[in-house]
């Protein structure tokens, strides 16, 4: 089943001459699956991410989002900001390349934080959010705030917080970009596998041909277009990351 | 690299940003407003310090003039009172205008440890920028007030109206101004940085902030227990005119001790109700707002500490009116004096209460713009973000206006005994002026609006 669903998606930055297209007519459809967006610094792979994700909206093409629960697709490109931000606090979960995890918060009340966004009571979202943290391999860790947490931990919570609300969608910015390659490893795993666990699909945006190592498909974009797409044999993928790197 | 070669970095640094279409050391959603609002604020304190300054001088000339006379001699005094309640609302708005020239020089400054500069240079390079912007407040705030003499000479005391030439300062003195506001920015601006590490792949906070102490709260209780001791002393003293210099100077000094202690204690209630917060909260705003609260109560009350210490003065003040109505059928002129400098001195500190607060609210916001952006792409409405702000402001303004109008009562209370019961007219300024003074603060907060949509913006940083 196609969860987003991308046609002729275009960005332009500027205008004029000095207008640079970012992304040129892209079309991509993304399953529950692990899909890496490769490419050059300025091939627009996170410009991509950004308009799956319905942060950023494309100056043409549509992006229809269907989320397995409901089966009813949203075009999330016809969406008002208020609108496109509503649905990725329900269905897509985001990551970025280091956390951003609010520093003022301890972890668990990080985690807790899109639930009660979406009206869970303070009590139960705190619960699922130390559950979450400790299938996560951070029992123990819940009042700790991200000065408190090394690297990888704090990236680990980063995943809790997407993934708590159960989304459709998990997208993530070179999510392993400030670890070292052990951890970051760790991390993917955990990235990976979680979001296997609840059914949705992972788009990662990364230059590292490891970390795409642990997606089952890999798109390669320059010059703002997919040019190229490998899959992966399924033993290799999901799963059984390990052994694809 | 030397400080000549430090000056030139600087130099080409600062050519480079005020050329066209230069962003403002890379803060988000920064452009170049916080500048604007940093060299307003220095301007605004450059203004009030001025003002004061000038008015201070041309009551000890007057006074000069007639040696024999004691009402004369108490109006020096009686500015000098003028003076210590402004000080510490100019000092805050100082900080606060160099603080936010720190704040937004965080990225450009780890770029710069990025290619090479030691911390030293980077330090020096954020002295320079804050006193750069630091002088052109200033200067913009000595022609402001060079201009508004006109409309200050208009104002009547002992009977006549200033002279222009009564309120300027000579150019010594404009100098020594200037080089206070000066001074109040460097050492701010070194305060700042104190507080962070500029390493060349980021800026951190050195350490989490430290948890108040409750003996933060002595001084208060010693201050309480010596007013307890005096209070009967002192209300013996106000009918005695023999006396009135002596009872100026005692209660400069509980003004002056107070301000100190309501700074010391500040902090501390609002970590208190953060804490409190933090347990009831049941929206994310409120919880946003609570964790803020407790993890950065100094930051908090320097937003609204300005408001407070108006609230305080407008307390201390609300006595005046019914001095000056008394039981003498001729009021005292020095009284009616008393009513006017309390109102001027009660509009110079609203307005510094809100200009300080605008400001650090700004700053505070491109502190946070990370966390704001990361939080609306995660899908946090802007709408969200705006009411963690606003329970931000409110809740301190709320805890610190009434900390203020409790502390000022009792302070007064002494005085109440004596005067007849028509002080209500006093105590209505006093509502209003702290009515208005939260208005105040509540509009300078939400002109941070924009910053806070634009901090949040949905447009990606990069094209890769």
């Amino acid at each position: 089943m196609t969860i987003l669903a991308a046609r002729g998606l275009t960005v332009v930055y500027g205008s004029g001459p000095s207008a640079t297209r970012a992304l040129d007519r892209v079309d991509l459809d993304v399953g529950a699956e692990s899909l890496a967006i490769m490419g050059p610094s300025g091939s627009g792979k996170t410009t991509l991410l950004h308009c799956l994700a319905g942060i950023v909206r494309p100056d043409a093409g549509t992006v229809v989002l269907t989320p397995p629960r409901t089966g009813a697709g949203v075009e999330v490109t016809a969406l008002r900001d208020a609108e496109r931000t509503r649905l990725r606090r329900s269905t897509v979960g985001v990551v970025f390349q280091s956390g951003e995890l609010l520093e003022e918060l301890p972890a668990v009340e990080n985690v807790a934080l899109p639930l009660m966004l979406a009206g869970v009571p303070r009590p139960a979202a705190t619960a699922a959010a130390a559950g979450m943290l400790a299938r996560l391999g951070l029992a123990g860790l819940e009042r700790r705030r991200s000065g408190e947490l090394s690297g990888g931990q704090a990236q680990r919570v980063a995943i809790a917080r997407a993934l708590v609300a159960s989304p459709a969608v998990v997208v993530a910015d070179e999510p392993t970009g400030a670890l070292d390659q052990a951890t970051g490893g760790e991390v993917l795993q955990v990235l990976v596998e979680a979001t296997r666990a609840v059914g949705a699909a992972l788009v990662v945006v990364t230059h590292d041909p490891v970390v795409a190592g642990w997606c089952g498909r890999t798109v390669l974009m320059r010059d703002g277009r997919v040019v190229d797409e490998f899959l992966r044999p399924a033993s290799s993928t999901v799963g059984s990351a390990g052994s694809a790197r | 690299m030397s400080a000549a070669v430090t000056m030139r970095v600087w130099l080409s640094l600062a050519r480079h940003r005020s050329a066209p279409g230069s962003a403002s050391g890379g803060a988000p959603g920064g452009g170049r407003l916080p500048s604007v609002l940093a060299v307003v604020a220095f301007a605004a304190a450059t203004w009030a310090a001025l003002t004061v300054a000038g008015g201070t001088a041309a009551f000890v000339a007057r006074a000069q003039g007639v040696p024999l006379d004691d009402d004369a001699r108490a109006y020096p005094v009686l500015a000098a009172v003028s003076c210590v309640l402004l000080a510490v609302p100019v000092w805050t708005l100082g900080a606060a205008a160099a603080r936010l020239t720190v704040a937004r020089r965080n990225l450009r400054l780890a770029r710069l440890r990025l290619v090479g500069a030691t911390a030293g240079q980077v330090t020096v390079l954020a002295l320079l920028d804050a006193a750069l912007e630091a002088l052109a407040g200033a200067a913009a705030g000595a022609v402001g007030w060079l201009a508004s003499v006109p409309l200050l000479a208009r104002v009547n005391f002992q009977g006549r109206p200033f002279g222009a030439s009564e309120l300027l300062l000579p150019a010594w003195g404009v100098a020594a101004t200037v080089a206070a506001v000066l001074l109040i920015a460097l050492l701010s601006c070194a305060g700042s940085l104190r507080k962070v590490a500029v390493t060349p792949l980021g800026v951190v906070r050195r350490v989490t902030p430290p948890h108040l102490r409750l003996v933060r709260a002595l001084p208060l209780v010693v201050l309480a227990g010596g007013f307890a001791l005096g209070f009967n002393r002192l209300a013996g003293l106000l009918g005695d005119s023999g006396h009135r210099l002596l009872l100026i100077g005692v209660v400069l000094g509980f003004v002056g001790g107070a301000f100190a202690v309501y700074n010391l204690v500040g902090p501390l209630l609002v970590g208190l109700v953060g804490r409190l917060l933090v347990r009831a909260a049941r929206t994310p705003a409120t919880l946003l707002a609570a964790r803020r609260l407790v993890d950065d109560p100094r930051s908090a009350w320097r937003g609204v500490g300005g408001i407070a210490l108006v609230t305080f003065v407008a307390g201390l003040l609300s006595i005046v009116p019914g001095i000056e109505s008394g039981e003498d059928p001729h009021p005292d002129p020095i009284a009616t004096d008393i009513g006017t400098g309390a109102l001027a001195t009660l509009a110079i500190a609203a307005l510094m209460a809100a200009v300080s607060t605008g400001v650090t609210q700004a700053a505070r916001v491109l502190d946070q713009a990370p966390q704001y952006r990361a939080l609306h792409r995660g899908g946090v409405d802007v709408a969200v973000l705006h009411a963690a702000r606003s329970r931000e402001t409110w809740l301190p303004l709320a805890v610190t206006v009434g900390g203020a109008g409790v502390s000022a009562l009792v302070l007064i209370s002494p005085f109440l005994t004596v005067l007849r019961a028509d002080a209500v007219r006093g105590v209505g300024v006093f509502v209003v002026t702290a009515v208005g003074g939260a208005a105040l603060v509540l509009v300078a907060s939400r002109a941070g609006r924009p910053l806070v949509t634009a901090a949040a913006g949905t447009r990606p940083p990069s094209r890769s």
